[in-house]
């Protein structure tokens, strides 16, 4: 997967436009969630506390409108004559006049009424067919009761807690109880004489609670202000249960912590959990007053956020979509760069076949990947005619090499390699060798017997090395081979060569040679050095000397020139060193060169050995000296051990 | 260094295969352009090889050829030893000094 990834650009594309446009979207799906479902819970809290306090404050005032006429009628007890038709007359007024009031009373306390009756207490209510009448002092000890009692101990009215009606039926009933006062039956004043009652039937108003209804499962409670169930969803638990034994009896925690903020607040909004009706729900509640009564809103929070969850599904279609829209708008993109580049990639791969004809089809185009295409083909058709003119360049090379090698084989075989050269001669030793700085170099060596006792040698620098020096070279040798003879003087020999080279040398090319012949019997040699290095000449344990320079000047130069002869005498045992500026010009990689007086300081190191192995220690320590610096110059060295029996 | 009738031109202290062409081909231009005495000052010049010589050798024939003439001077060590051997001085006269090679 990750290889994938590093190998793609479209990948690495997809990835990045995936990744930020899912943060993008996932934030952008976060806040307005976060912000539109505050916002919502801000308008439920203010929405559900309004219509609890509206509703609770509604019940408050029609219950509070009830106790003032009750109260009213209990002022109007107190002044005038009441005889049993009065009273009953007024309770019959106010029970059917009233829709609310289910039944009342005027019970007196003992004796009040009449001093011979203890109790009178008439009642009527609105019983299934009508007004029905009754006598509480027939039925029980009224004076014991709550709703007596209270008013009448405290001097006060009274609300009673709310209860079920006696009569069978389930309506939630509340009573007022309101005392009346006068001159007791003793003659005290302000005495209670009696307490007048309204029973309020709170079917109405706990209608009113249940009519509420927010979004589309939410509803309202009401508890009384001890927390018993008034007006709850569970109808068979009205009354019957408080809002704390409902916490207590089931396993919810949270609903007692909800019960507790309920009737320890006067208002509220809280989260509810699902402790109320099941559902995730808020709650919201309001406290009535007077009766301290809660009423309580429950709203399921799905609901609640139905719009909101449209608007985010909404928001995360429309993102999807566009997450998808740029996904495929950007690998497009990527894919107008990753494609020629694909393509040029193949191009390459087939140019390293040796494939040269291609053709770049976005080179129109005006952008990056048409600049890299044109480039591209113009580099490739660089590259095409390099080839070319490199393979052609090396077919030559090719074939110029190969015929300097052949040119050095010949070379080779003009120069005499077969030693010991003259195996049947025990009166001399000979040996040399050339080795070109180049493939074909411009020195030469030769050496040849005149006749049996006349040995002549030569050796020669042509002026530059390689191909011209070399051809210089070939010539000059064959010259001074064909020219020499016994009787022939040496100077007239190297004058008839100088004249032939200065013909036709207008490169100005030029030899330096050195030339002698050697009487074998009596040692003595007639020489010429033409501008050459003078030999060395030394015999045992004697000191190593330079030849004298006699001779002329470079050959193939001047024209006329003079040549001279020199004459010095080989001692037996005695050794010649000839050799080219190759040798003494050998530099070293400090810039030194070899020098005369180091190889002469060699030679007499060297002591007495054969003409082959001299050579070849004199070889050595030039290679040495050289060390890895590259020859700079062809290298000749040609020894002669005269050696004649005695 | 050498002089023109006119002007100077620096000489490499190493004339060998490698300074000689380009050292060649300039002299050739001012010959070209038609300087006739041209003196070679030596004094730098430490190394001479058998190319340098026939750049030399090439200069004083193309000088001739223009009827002017090349003149060496002031060659010192190695140089002159080899100047002296090939008897060079029979083609590019010498001096010891410049103002010599200037008369």
């Amino acid at each position: 997967m990750l290889d994938w990834f590093r190998s793609s650009i479209q990948a690495k594309v997809m990835m990045v436009v995936l990744l930020a446009t899912t943060l993008v979207l996932a934030f952008v799906l976060g806040v307005t969630g976060i912000f539109s479902r505050s916002f919502i819970v801000l308008d439920a809290e203010s929405d559900a506390l309004r219509v609890a306090s509206m509703v609770g404050g509604r019940i408050a005032n029609e219950l509070s409108s009830i106790a003032m006429a009750t109260r009213n009628l209990a002022y109007s007890l107190e002044t005038g004559n009441w005889d049993r038709k009065s009273i009953d007359n007024l309770l019959i007024a106010v029970v059917q006049r009233n829709r609310d009031i289910f039944g009342s009373t005027v019970s007196f306390a003992p004796f009040e009424f009449d001093p011979t009756i203890k109790a009178y207490a008439p009642y009527f209510y609105k019983g299934r067919n009508g007004l029905v009448s009754v006598q509480l002092a027939d039925s029980y000890d009224y004076f014991e009761r709550d709703w007596f009692r209270k008013p009448f101990e405290e001097k006060s009215p009274v609300w009673s807690a709310p209860y079920f009606d006696e009569g069978g039926g389930e309506t939630l009933m509340i009573t007022y109880s309101c005392p009346f006062f006068g001159q007791g039956a003793g003659g005290e004043p302000d005495t209670v004489r009696g307490v007048i009652t309204a029973d309020v039937s709170l079917d109405r108003l706990t209608e009113m609670v249940s009519e509420i209804k927010l979004e589309k499962t939410g509803y309202a409670f009401l508890l009384s202000n001890k927390g018993v169930l008034m007006v709850w969803p569970q109808k068979e638990l009205i009354m019957r249960e408080t809002i704390f034994s409902l916490a207590e009896g089931g396993k919810d925690p949270h609903l007692k912590t909800i019960a507790f903020e309920i009737m320890n607040q006067e208002k509220g909004f809280h989260n509810a959990g699902e402790s109320l009706n099941g559902k995730d729900s808020f709650l919201a509640f309001a406290s009535l007053p007077t009766f301290g009564w809660r009423l309580g809103v429950v709203i399921p929070k799905d609901e609640l956020f139905a719009q909101t969850y449209l608007l985010e599904r909404i928001l995360f279609i429309i993102g999807f979509a566009g997450i998808v829209l740029l996904l495929t708008s950007s690998l497009i993109v990527a894919r107008s760069v990753t494609a020629p580049l694909k393509r040029m990639v193949s191009v390459t791969s087939k140019i390293g076949e040796g494939n040269f004809d291609v053709d770049f089809v976005e080179k129109n185009r005006l952008d990056e990947v048409g600049q890299l295409s044109r480039a591209f083909e113009s580099m490739v058709n660089s590259l095409k005619k390099y080839m070319k003119d490199l393979t052609q360049a090396t077919a030559r090379k090719e074939r110029i090499e190969s015929e300097l090698r052949i040119a050095a084989d010949i070379q080779k075989s003009m120069l005499r390699t077969s030693f010991p050269a003259f195996p049947d001669r025990d009166d001399f030793d000979i040996y040399a060798m050339m080795r070109p700085a180049k493939e074909v170099g411009g020195d030469f060596f030769d050496f040849f017997l005149l006749d049996s006792e006349h040995l002549c040698i030569s050796v020669g620098d042509v002026s530059g090395k390689g191909t011209p020096a070399a051809l210089f070279m070939a010539v000059t040798k064959y010259l001074i081979e064909a020219s020499v003879g016994v009787e022939t003087p040496i100077d007239k020999t190297l004058e008839k060569v100088n004249a032939l080279l200065f013909k036709n040398n207008d490169s100005c090319m030029f030899v330096t040679v050195f030339l002698g012949i050697l009487n074998l019997k009596t040692g003595e040699l007639i020489y010429a050095n033409a501008g050459h290095n003078s030999p060395l000449i030394w015999t045992e344990n004697k000191e190593v000397q330079l030849l004298e320079a006699v001779g002329g000047p470079i050959l193939g130069i001047f024209d006329p020139a003079d040549f001279r002869t020199g004459t010095t005498t080989l001692n037996p045992q005695g050794h010649l060193l000839v050799y080219t500026d190759g040798v003494t010009e050998a530099f070293n990689s400090e810039g030194r060169e070899f020098s005369e007086e180091k190889l002469m300081e060699i030679v007499r190191l060297i002591g007495r050995q054969d003409a082959k192995s001299i050579t070849e220690m004199v070889l050595e320590q030039i290679d040495q000296f050289r060390n890895d610096v590259e020859q700079s110059d062809d290298i000749t060295i040609m020894v002669l051990n005269y050696t004649p029996r005695t | 260094m050498y002089r023109l009738a006119g002007g100077w031109t620096p000489c490499p202290p190493l004339l060998d295969t490698l300074s000689a062409p380009s050292f060649q081909k300039e002299l050739e231009k001012q010959i070209e352009q038609g300087a006739k005495r041209i003196v070679f000052d030596c004094s730098d010049l430490e190394y001479v090889s058998s190319a340098g010589l026939r750049s030399t050798l090439i200069i004083a024939q193309k000088a001739k050829a223009a009827e002017g003439r090349l003149v060496c001077c002031c060659l010192r060590g190695l140089v002159k030893k080899v100047f002296e051997i090939s008897k060079f001085s029979e083609i590019v006269p010498t001096f010891d000094s410049l103002d010599e090679a200037l008369k």
